[in-house]
């Protein structure tokens, strides 16, 4: 019995696809990705796992899965059908040895269970949680797995420079061939809007509790400093000085205290954010393998003259702002309460 | 003409739903060169008066002229400039400015003053005060009595007409005390300035040469002494 609605979205037919991307300039590589159970040896597992089907070329070219390959060998030319590759999580959790004959079970497009078979060549380490949880065989077989004999789930363009990508996607969407399928730049996807609207939320949450955090650091520091000087201000104003000079008095010592705060901090946040960008620190595969996404496990810095400058200039800025309060309640004293005050 | 008269001066404070009378109507006339002590119990007005003569505060009802002005009314701005320009304090705790040397607290007072900074005269000062060899000495550096000669140079520098002294020797032991007073004594005799002071102490009262008594916010003893 076939059910009325395919189980995946797909482009029947790849060919005509691949054409125009190739006719507008682009690579273009038909992929096939989908969910299976993964077991070698004697026992079906319950190991759930990623089976990724592309060209030789996509592998190759754009995954560079060959140069990452850390037992075994890359895909033996002509023999491809016949062999897989497995991420060495998904390895160790699956127990498959080199050589073993590896099982995927997976669903056709119209639902019905689907076998393959291959033999594990290699096994990869590719530095990110997502790749090591994957599977890789050919396209050819991932589309006898599918039923889709002709076609593909997504073709993946390759753009030089990733920041052009939404630029490539307005053009591509412009070719009649492609008209009825959706053409979207990596950073139009939904997971990764999501993302980068999440981490804009994370960044502005930081900053900002920082910024006030900060900033009534340097209101209790100056509070204290004008209770502290009640009778000094006092004198001061006794002797002719006026509410003006005192106000600036205060916000000088604030802009000052400021600068050395943030000259220093600065510097020092700089050289942290230059090592930990250019070496970056390593998470480990413990802390990535909780994260369902192709990320690195390298955690980086992003250093930028921008930010710094960004940084000191708000530093100075909370200052003179936490030092507001305080001065204007400084300019306040009487000079009366030089005369009573009675150490 | 009187450097200082005041005419039926009334000072209130505020108390919450009440006021408190700190002063209930003085009347007072000081020729300049007097050496004048205001004597009275705890609470009977003599700072509250001080700060009145000093233009650190404002009288509630009443006329107070300062060297032929009316300083009734006066905005608190025009009031400061009055005081930089003519009175000088010293007060009963010091209250030197504790970052700067004696010498950077003469200069402080002369330029505050709306007088040109003038190291010389800062200096001459302080020589004045006995104090030639402590010109560097920062605040804590310095003995009580030392504190409050620096703050008698400091408040003579800038040549007041008025000098205005609470409790000079409240924190000062009697040999400092006495020496700080036989100072003043000598300024007013050989400058001519004015001298108003608070007191609970007879050692001030057997130095000065006229007593004013103060009892509940009024005078009611007003003594020439002469010596
Ligand atoms: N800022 C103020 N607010 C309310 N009441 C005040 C204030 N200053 C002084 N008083 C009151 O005015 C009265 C006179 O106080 P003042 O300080 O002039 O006395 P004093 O003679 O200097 O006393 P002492 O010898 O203790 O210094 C007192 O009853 C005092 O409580
Ligand atoms: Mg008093």
């Amino acid at each position: 019995m076939r059910s009325s609605f395919p189980l995946y979205e797909n482009i029947a037919e790849t060919a005509p696809v691949v054409k125009a991307i190739n006719d507008a300039g682009y690579d273009a590589h038909p992929l096939i990705r989908v969910g299976v159970t993964v077991s070698a040896g004697e026992e079906i597992g319950e190991h759930f796992g990623l089976l990724l089907g592309a060209e030789r070329s996509y592998y190759e070219d754009v995954m560079n899965l060959d140069e990452h390959i850390v037992e075994g060998a890359f895909f033996t030319p002509g023999e491809e059908s016949t062999q897989v590759i497995l991420g060495k999580t998904l390895a160790t959790d699956v127990g498959a040895k080199l050589g073993e004959e590896v099982l995927f079970l997976g669903q056709t497009q119209d639902g019905s269970i689907s076998p393959i078979k291959g033999v594990l060549v290699g096994i990869v380490d590719a530095d990110d949680a997502l790749s090591n949880r994957q599977a890789y065989a050919s396209l050819e077989r991932l589309r006898y797995l599918t039923d889709i004999p002709d076609g593909a789930i997504e073709v993946a363009v390759r753009v030089g420079d990733p920041a052009r990508a939404p630029e490539v996607a307005a053009v591509l969407r412009e070719s009649p061939a492609l008209k009825p399928y959706l053409v979207q730049a990596w950073s139009e996807r939904p997971l990764f809007a999501t993302i980068s609207d999440m981490t804009g939320l994370v960044y502005g949450v930081l900053a900002g509790s920082i910024v006030f955090i900060t900033a009534l650091g340097v209101l209790n520091t100056m509070l204290m400093s004008v209770l502290e000087r009640t009778s000094e201000v006092g004198v001061l104003r006794a002797l002719g000085m006026g509410r003006a000079a005192v106000v600036f008095l205060f916000v000088v010592e604030a802009l000052v205290i400021g600068v050395l705060g943030a000259l220093p901090g600065v510097v020092l946040g700089a050289i942290v954010s230059f090592f930990l960008e250019r070496d970056g620190v390593e998470m480990g595969e413990k802390v990535s393998a909780q994260v369902s996404m192709p990320i690195s496990t390298t955690f980086r810095a992003d250093l930028s003259l921008e930010v710094t400058l960004i940084s000191f200039a708000l530093g100075l800025s909370m200052a003179a702002l936490g030092a507001l309060l305080p001065s204007i309640r400084a300019a306040g004293i009487q000079p009366v309460d030089a005369m009573r005050s009675h150490r | 003409m009187p450097i200082l008269s005041l005419d039926k001066v009334v000072k209130r404070y505020p108390m919450g739903q009440t006021e408190v009378l700190a002063l209930k109507g003085v009347s007072l006339t000081v020729e300049p060169g007097e050496l004048l002590a205001f004597a009275g119990p705890s609470g009977s007005g003599k700072t509250t008066l001080l700060n009145i003569v000093g233009c650190l505060d404002q009288a509630s009802e009443g006329e107070v002229i300062l060297d032929g002005q009316r300083v009734n009314g006066l905005s608190a701005a025009d009031l400061g400039r009055l005081r930089a320009e003519k009175v000088g304090f010293v007060f009963q705790s010091f209250n030197l400015i504790p970052v700067l040397s004696a010498l950077e607290n003469v200069e402080l007072a002369l330029r505050l003053g709306g007088q040109p900074p003038d190291r010389a005269r800062a200096e001459q000062a302080l020589v004045d005060v006995g104090l030639a060899d402590q010109l560097h000495r920062r605040p804590n550096q310095l003995s009580g009595g030392q504190q409050q000669r620096v703050a008698i140079a400091r408040a003579l520098v800038k040549a007041p007409k008025l000098v205005i002294a609470d409790e000079p020797t409240a924190n000062l032991d009697s040999v400092n005390g006495a020496a700080v007073l036989d100072l003043m004594r000598k300024l007013n005799e050989e400058r001519g300035a004015t001298f108003l002071f608070s007191t609970h102490d007879n050692l001030v009262l057997s130095r000065v040469n006229r007593i004013v008594r103060l009892r509940d916010g009024e005078i009611v003893a007003d003594e020439r002494v002469s010596r």
